[in-house]
């Protein structure tokens, strides 16, 4: 069944529905994710365990003894969801140290792609990306697109540790490690900003709908924020 | 109430209902993955719903008491003793300090769980006192218990309780519903899945079970991330499945062939590697009347009967289904209505079925002859005081 708001219903089990807005990557269908996401957490339905915002998907879990099926689906068919596009979203700069020990995949994505090194860290530096969830390890910004000449498909072999704040890109996305984590995607620089505080509420300094502006800076400078933060 | 760590065990974390409500930032949930024996151990003491309990896995620690206190015990059998002196799961103790806790050879199930007045003692973060192990934050310091690490209590008294019920639900079949993204899959997927049957991999974890045996056709397409819920079963790229438990990632991408019901979670957690286990569909009404059974139990009295069934005429037994596939084991938590065995006899095969839920104590082998009036099996019947 399909909800008021456009969502289709996709039951996951007895504890869960998939509320699905379309199945390709768009900001336009990721707006509608997280206004639907803000409206249902907002309604504070009883039952309700937790909201996951995707691309285009939320994933509703539920405590089926508390709401059955149906109830939640008509709660959830009632919500008024403000489908006008949210104006803006914030714009976050990320200063990046490109290359380097920072970013050991550069030059490698660089031939790939057949561009020069500085090349891509312009085209990474151009222009905000949006960030459409975060997922993968806590705090992690899934943003993209990136422009037609940065896409690469994710490295063969992952990598079993990439330090905290690395940037990295994999298909049309980009993203940061907030902490050290195993990946396969091609890492490019380094952040020295802190991502992600477990004492913090929220714990990260961005939400899905903000966009994401990385900035090149040198080793020096990478360094002297570092030591300074 | 101080407990030391004498030696740590495989996998002794502290764990309480999960980091929930961060799942919009990818924080994955973690939390007791047996939700049933943990709820067990802290009603033994009368603790609220969210204490945080030591989860053991494995292999059990060695834990000396450090001032007088009350503790519970509940999940899988690893033969507990205190000072030498046998300590069975749905019991709570009065210890005294200087008490050795001691955990012995694994008997049945692979996660235990141990309760202290009040719940344990760590600093909350984000909410929760569990430990994420791949975050390494929350719990005893974001890591697993070590030899010489003191362990505290928030309370000093509880009372001190006692159940004769079982604290775990270990069972090799789990019930199913099909996934959210089967049409992704190849048709004709959803019953083999249903045919075949599983092994649990060493390779799995409090994130996932992973599945050996029968692959299925790997997913074509490349599909945006998704939120994944707890008893997904996804499909990854060789066809191989994995069962998404509690501390997985918050989103994932690989097509879900299907969903374990809520009721048989419990039961995912007490899996051991090297157990074959099997799916069988199940519907809605039906699962969730047997999750508000199954919610009901905790604290509540039972009277133990252990019911045999005897054979309604002579035969040959046959303990595989239709697929081949041996039917529940002794041990294992049996639902009243679930086959338990056919018995053939001049060309007429009579499946038969437990009469009552419990733990099934007894059954005769596969291929066995028996008599008129044999005893099939026996059955320990909670039954509600």
């Amino acid at each position: 069944m399909t909800l008021s708001f456009g969502a289709r219903v996709i039951p996951a089990g007895d504890s869960a529905v998939l509320l699905e807005f379309g199945e390709v990557v768009s900001p336009a269908i990721n707006r509608q994710v997280h206004a639907a996401r803000r409206a249902i957490v907002t309604a504070q339905i009883p039952g309700i365990l937790a909201v996951v915002p995707a691309f285009s998907t939320i994933l509703v879990q539920y405590e089926p003894c508390t709401v059955s099926l149906a109830a939640l689906v008509d709660h959830l068919d009632s919500l008024m969801v403000d489908e006008s596009p949210r104006q803006g979203g914030r714009t976050i700069e990320v200063p990046v140290w490109y290359g380097g020990e920072a970013g050991p995949d550069l030059l490698q994505v660089a031939k790939a792609l057949n561009l020069s090194p500085q090349d891509v860290v312009d085209a990474h530096t151009g222009r905000p990306f949006y960030i459409y969830c975060l997922g993968f390890s806590p705090g992690f910004p899934l943003a993209g697109m990136l422009p037609p000449e940065l896409i690469l498909p994710r490295r063969q072999v992952p990598r079993t540790q990439v330090p905290a704040g690395t940037v990295a890109i994999a298909g049309s996305q980009t993203g940061i490690y907030p902490a050290p984590s195993p990946g396969g995607w091609h890492l490019i620089g380094r952040t020295p900003l802190a991502l992600f505080d477990w004492t913090k509420h929220p714990p990260c300094p961005y939400e899905p709908g903000d966009r994401l502006l990385f900035g090149e800076i040198s080793e020096k400078e990478y360094r002297q924020w570092a030591n300074a933060g | 109430m101080r407990i030391r760590v004498i030696r740590p065990g495989w996998q002794t974390i502290v764990q309480d209902l999960g980091r929930t409500g961060y799942e919009a930032w990818g924080v994955p949930v973690w939390g007791a993955l047996d939700e049933y024996a943990y709820r067990w151990a802290n009603w033994l003491l009368g603790n609220a719903e969210a204490a945080a309990v030591l989860e053991v896995a494995a292999m059990g620690p060695e834990l000396l008491v450090l001032d007088d206190g009350v503790m519970a015990l509940a999940g899988a059998d690893f033969s507990v003793t205190v000072n030498g002196e046998a300590w069975h799961p749905g019991e709570a103790r009065g210890l005294k300090a200087g008490s050795e806790i001691r955990f012995g050879r694994r008997k049945k199930g692979l996660r235990a769980y141990l309760a202290v007045a009040g719940g344990l003692a760590v600093p909350k973060v984000l909410g929760s006192r569990a430990t994420d192990l791949t975050s390494r934050v929350g719990g005893y310091q974001g890591r697993p218990l070590r030899a010489q690490d003191v362990v505290e209590s928030l309370g000093d008294e509880a009372p001190s309780r006692n159940t004769k019920r079982l604290t775990m639900r270990p069972r090799t079949v789990f019930r199913v519903f099909p996934g959210a993204r089967l049409d992704r899959l190849k048709p004709g997927t959803w019953g083999r899945l249903l045919s075949h049957e599983y092994k649990v991999s060493p390779e799995s974890s409090n994130i996932g079970l992973r599945l050996e045996g029968q692959s299925l056709v790997p997913p074509r397409g490349d599909w945006p991330s998704e939120g994944m819920a707890m008893g997904a079963i996804e499909c990854v790229l060789s066809g191989q499945l994995v069962i998404l438990m509690k501390a997985r990632g918050s989103i994932g991408g690989y097509p879900v062939v299907a969903h374990v019901a809520q009721v048989d979670w419990p039961s995912l957690a007490q899996l051991v590697p090297g157990d074959r286990i099997r799916f069988e569909a199940v519907t809605l009404d039906d699962a969730l009347n047997l999750l508000r059974i199954q919610r009901a139990t905790v604290g509540s009295p039972a009277t133990i009967h252990v019911v045999q069934t005897r054979a309604p005429f002579s035969g040959s037994v046959s303990r595989m289904d239709n697929y081949g596939r041996l039917l529940p084991r002794v041990g294992e938590w049996v639902e009243s209505g679930e086959l338990l065995l056919v018995i053939e006899a001049l060309g007429v095969r009579q499946p038969l079925y437990a009469g009552e839920s419990g733990e099934l104590v007894s059954i005769v082998n596969d291929g066995a002859q028996v008599s008129y009036q044999e005893v099939l099996w026996a059955i320990r019947e909670e039954r509600d005081a």
